[in-house]
């Protein structure tokens, strides 16, 4: 009888260290579950679909309620310059690029909590914002200070995130989200 | 080997086991319980089951700027529902989701032809009798949340309320 009383006791602290693992896994913080890196940038191709683990649909759920499938959205996380350090906010970053053959997209800085960056400009850069050059490519600069042409805040303390979507990518692209020409992120200066 | 070492063993595994179910159960729960309580959001937000909220604001750390969500809760064990999309010739997007968060069906433009209309039912559940004029969309959960998304922006584009009166999400009464 003892025996089987410590069994089970022993038997209900690994269910109870299953649910406390669980939790602690969904409020570790951190960026959005991704499982692919495509030239420097993350990117989860399952999100809200079934494929998705529960942990990473559960967090998705947390922090980008009703995020589109990869078939109709991709969404591209960027957490380092291509110089390999983290992303800071109020340092000056240079990205370049050309627009995706894609319905829409845009590019958008988030703080280290996922929340938008407050901003006297535009909050993101999108086909209706963005001033392309006449080569039909872009370069947008992400700095504490508003800077002509096209710019995005990154007026933030800690660490920041761009995240560039793609919404009706091609079906190429759905694909192989690889063959998407990335903008590249370069730090191009100092820090606030 | 000790003579115990086997029951230890399948003790042991019964233990990790009962750990691992937990944890998924636990997720899965988390999971649910996230999208149940969206759903009370919106449908508190709307005004009430099968009723289309418009200026939605959902729960979103990660939140677009670009767009504005219009959304509706909708349970099928009462019946079809109709859905319409946006006659806009920009990009928009419909798309229903189930309890877990899976997108069970998406139309989207820029194609008016995707606007529908469309009737949505459950598998398991009376289908309509006429469906005529509709694309029919089966689904496989009677609960859930539709969410309309339109650029927010209208500079250049019919007001936004304009786009948002074309969009639909109700329990489905056909015509006597």
């Amino acid at each position: 009888m003892g025996r089987f009383l410590v069994g089970l006791a022993v038997l209900v602290l690994a269910i109870i260290g299953g649910i406390s693992a669980a939790l602690f896994s969904l409020n570790l913080g951190g960026p959005l579950p991704t499982d692919k890196d495509v030239a420097g940038w993350s990117i989860s191709e399952a999100v809200a679909t079934a494929s998705g683990s529960a942990r990473s649909r559960a967090l998705w759920a947390q922090s980008a309620f009703a995020a589109g499938p990869p078939s109709h959205v991709l969404y591209f996380f960027r957490t380092m310059a291509e110089n390999g350090h983290t992303l800071e906010g109020g340092c000056r970053y240079r990205l370049t690029g050309v627009p995706p053959d894609a319905a829409w997209w845009s590019l958008t800085v988030y703080d280290d909590k996922l929340a938008l960056i407050a901003s006297t400009g535009d909050r993101s850069i999108n086909p209706d914002t963005v001033r392309l050059e006449d080569d039909g490519s872009f370069t947008v600069y992400v700095s504490a200070v508003p800077e002509p042409g096209n710019w995005l805040s990154d007026r933030s303390a800690g660490e920041v995130s761009i995240v560039f979507r793609v919404f009706e990518p091609s079906h190429e692209l759905v694909k192989t989200p690889s063959k998407l020409m990335l903008p590249r992120v370069v730090q191009s200066g100092g820090c606030a | 080997m000790p003579e115990r070492f086997w029951p230890s063993m399948v003790f042991l595994a019964v233990l990790l086991i009962a750990a691992y179910i937990s944890y998924q159960a636990t997720l899965f729960y988390t999971l649910t319980d996230i999208w149940v309580q969206e759903e009370q959001t919106i449908s508190m937000q709307a005004g009430g089951i099968g009723v289309l909220g418009r200026n939605i604001t959902l729960r979103a750390t990660l939140a677009d700027p670009d767009f504005n969500d219009s959304a509706c809760v909708f349970d099928l064990a009462t019946g079809p529902y109709l859905l319409k999309g946006a006659d806009e010739s920009e990009y928009w997007s419909m798309t229903v989701f189930n309890r877990r968060g899976e997108a069970m069906f998406i139309a989207s433009g820029p194609d008016a032809a995707a606007a529908g209309p469309y009737l949505l039912y459950a598998d398991d559940y009376p289908t309509p009798s006429q469906s005529g004029g509709f694309k029919v969309v089966e689904v496989p959960t009677p609960r859930g949340i539709v969410v309309f998304r339109l650029l927010a922006d209208r500079t250049n584009r019919k007001p936004l309320s304009d786009v948002q009166d074309e969009l639909r999400c109700e329990p489905y009464r056909p015509a006597s």
